[in-house]
């Protein structure tokens, strides 16, 4: 698990000093992605996940950027609610006017379900990207998730690539959660690493 | 003013925010541990059994357990009651050659002074021993339980009152022996607590285990499916390092390894429970030491051709829930006891075997006995099989009603326990 993760930091690092040129990074139209986490490491979770970007520019040269992700996620390899699922959905906007890097902030919920409880958390997502060349770009995102009884935080860190297209990426990384509720007094945390694979029309 | 607006929508949705942080979205999944005896036929296609590999290597043996030494056996018996003293169940995965991802699964009770109070389990049948601890949903290599193997004996043949840290360890066999021993006391026996089956004759673990372990402590077992060094670890009890999927430490102690072709694979199962089987048939062997017609030397003992027949199911655990037509009383809890030292009283006892037994309800009353739940204040109510009372006042005499409820809500007439508190 250190190997891997000390390897996507490296790619990752990597990447960013190669990059020669300031690109702008623009990805339009809608992209659906699917990703298998392992926590840590066997596939036991995954995510379909849409995002909708709406671009700068679209009215007029002052209209900011904006992206919609919705997602459905389960602990399930094969995508099914048996265990836990989740439905959300948050808007996010770009404060990076310029170059080749974008940072997005965001606010949206979500609708969790366990064989025991349902959970609706306020989310605050901050989102890092970086696109150091045309076929590849890296990722650093935290999830900050408001529950009534705690809070969770997820940190991801990927790298996507686009070997065949711009319209196929293959996204490798890893994940880590941090979870603590002031309510029963506890502390979680779990790490693992993700695929996925997401095509964009 | 679109700013205004997201800020109350922002607002607005913050303090609407419900329910309780779901863990399982960590990938976290909740793991029960219980003990059970079952018979190979009683399991379904359903549960994945994990069997140790027997031991059956004489050199590791008490010198009177050897083969040469041992005599006849004379009686195979199987025990009513098999208590161990538990102070921790992990599960773990290898990482690498010495790392591990460990998860622990008991909620552990300590006193004030940083000392963990065993938790007395009849492994004949113990529902819950830890109840929806939260582990990675994953495929792990083991597990691993220390224990107490108690063996504390007084000149007089009696258990020793408790240890220097204020409890009792009561890990033994209850054996209903043949008639000829009723007026001979064997080596291992002991007697002295309170609430013990009066047709049973109690051995502690550590006289019926068979393995020579000098001057060390046998209180590890580990069964996993990458146990390299199996067998016992650490046999001549030296102080040094060794290292443990549980603990890495340096001391006496000697952990037993028990190896098994199988991984534990929880992430098939919504609610994983571990039942722990371990093998009570024909566990206990009467040998006559090489003497015959002298009964007084005659060696109990686990059984030599396989002393630890230990195995693990892993099944889908049954959630329990109460009916409104249940209305009969669970039983109370067994061989309860009360020690203490310094400014605490320390409550033990066993849970019972009922299958609907929910938690233990503990009313404390200065004075005199608790004649129901409502005369007195609870101060206790849970599954963990003791109690340490820090909150009471030195020289007052306390009386502890320890009553038991089942998951239909009845509770059982209770027992009462009295000290006055050191």
């Amino acid at each position: 698990m250190k190997k891997c993760l000390l390897s996507c930091m490296i790619l990752l690092i990597g990447a960013s000093m190669f990059s020669a040129t300031a690109q702008e990074i623009e990805y339009p139209g809608i992209k659906v992605s699917i990703t298998e986490f392992g926590y840590p490491l066997i596939p036991n979770a995954s995510q379909f996940d849409i995002q909708i970007p709406m671009w700068r520019g679209l009215w007029s040269d002052k209209t900011p950027e904006l992206k919609f992700d919705v997602w459905y996620r389960a602990i399930s390899p094969y995508f099914l609610p048996d265990i836990f699922f989740e439905v959300g959905i948050v808007p996010s906007i770009n404060l990076l006017k310029e170059g080749k890097s974008k940072l997005f902030i965001g606010f949206g919920t979500a609708y969790s379900q366990t064989s025991e409880h349902i959970s609706v958390p306020a989310i605050i997502p901050i989102e890092y990207r970086y696109a150091p060349f045309d076929f590849m770009d890296f990722n650093l995102s935290v999830q900050n998730m408001i529950y009534g009884e705690g809070l969770l935080s997820e940190l991801i860190l990927s790298t996507s690539f686009h070997p065949v297209s711009d319209t196929i990426s293959i996204e490798v990384g890893g994940s880590a959660n941090v979870a603590f509720s002031w309510e029963e007094q506890y502390v979680q945390y779990s790490y693992g690493i993700l695929l996925g694979l997401g095509y964009r029309f | 003013m679109i700013l205004k607006y997201l800020l109350i929508f922002v607002m607005v949705l913050t303090f609407a925010s419900c329910g309780p942080v779901p863990l399982e979205r960590l990938g976290l999944v909740n793991l029960s541990v219980s003990a059970e005896q079952r018979s190979a036929r009683s399991f379904s296609t359903n549960d994945r059994s994990i069997r140790a590999t027997a031991i059956t290597d004489d050199q590791y043996f008490k010198e009177e357990r050897k083969v040469a030494n041992r005599g006849s056996r004379l009686y195979q018996l199987t025990p009513e009651s098999f208590i161990l003293d538990i102070d921790n169940i992990v599960v773990y995965k290898k990482n690498g050659s010495e790392d591990y991802l460990i998860h622990e699964l008991m909620q552990k009770t300590t006193n004030p002074y940083g000392a963990i109070i065993p938790q007395h389990y009849d492994l004949v049948h113990a529902k819950g021993i830890t109840r929806d601890a939260l582990v990675q949903n994953s495929i792990y290599n083991g597990l691993s339980i220390s224990f107490l193997p108690g063996g504390r004996f007084g000149s007089n043949g009696l258990l020793s009152s408790t240890t220097n840290d204020g409890f009792y360890v009561l890990s033994s066999a209850g054996i209903e022996l043949p008639t000829e021993y009723d007026d001979v006391t064997l080596d291992g026996e002991f007697q002295g607590i309170e609430g013990l089956h009066s047709g049973l004759r109690y051995f502690s673990f550590k006289s019926l285990q068979p393995i020579e372990i000098n001057n060390g402590n046998l209180k590890y077992l580990t069964i996993g499916s990458d146990i390299t060094e199996n067998w016992v670890q650490n046999p001549n009890g030296e102080f040094g390092e060794w290292v443990s999927p549980l603990i890495s430490t340096t001391g006496n102690s000697v952990a037993l390894y028990l190896a098994s072709d199988s991984s534990i694979d929880v992430s098939a199962y919504k609610n994983p429970e571990l039942l722990l089987n371990w093998d009570m048939q024909d566990l206990v062997e009467i040998w006559d030491n090489g003497t015959p017609s002298d009964l007084r030397d005659d060696i109990v003992t686990f059984k030599v051709s396989d002393p630890f027949p230990v195995s693990l199911v892993i099944r889908e655990k049954s959630i329990k829930k109460g009916t409104s037509s249940d209305i009969t009383a669970p039983s109370n809890v067994n061989i309860a006891a009360i020690a203490g030292q310094n400014t605490m009283n320390t409550l033990q006892w066993i849970n019972p075997r009922d299958e609907d037994f929910k938690e233990v309800s503990i009313i404390r009353k200065a004075g005199g006995a608790p004649s129901d739940p409502t005369d007195g204040e609870e101060v206790y109510r849970g599954h963990i099989p003791n109690y340490v009372d820090v909150s009471g006042i030195s020289g007052t005499h306390y009386y502890y009603l320890i009553q038991t409820v089942d998951y239909s809500g009845n509770y059982s007439s209770g027992v009462v326990l009295d000290q006055v508190q050191p």
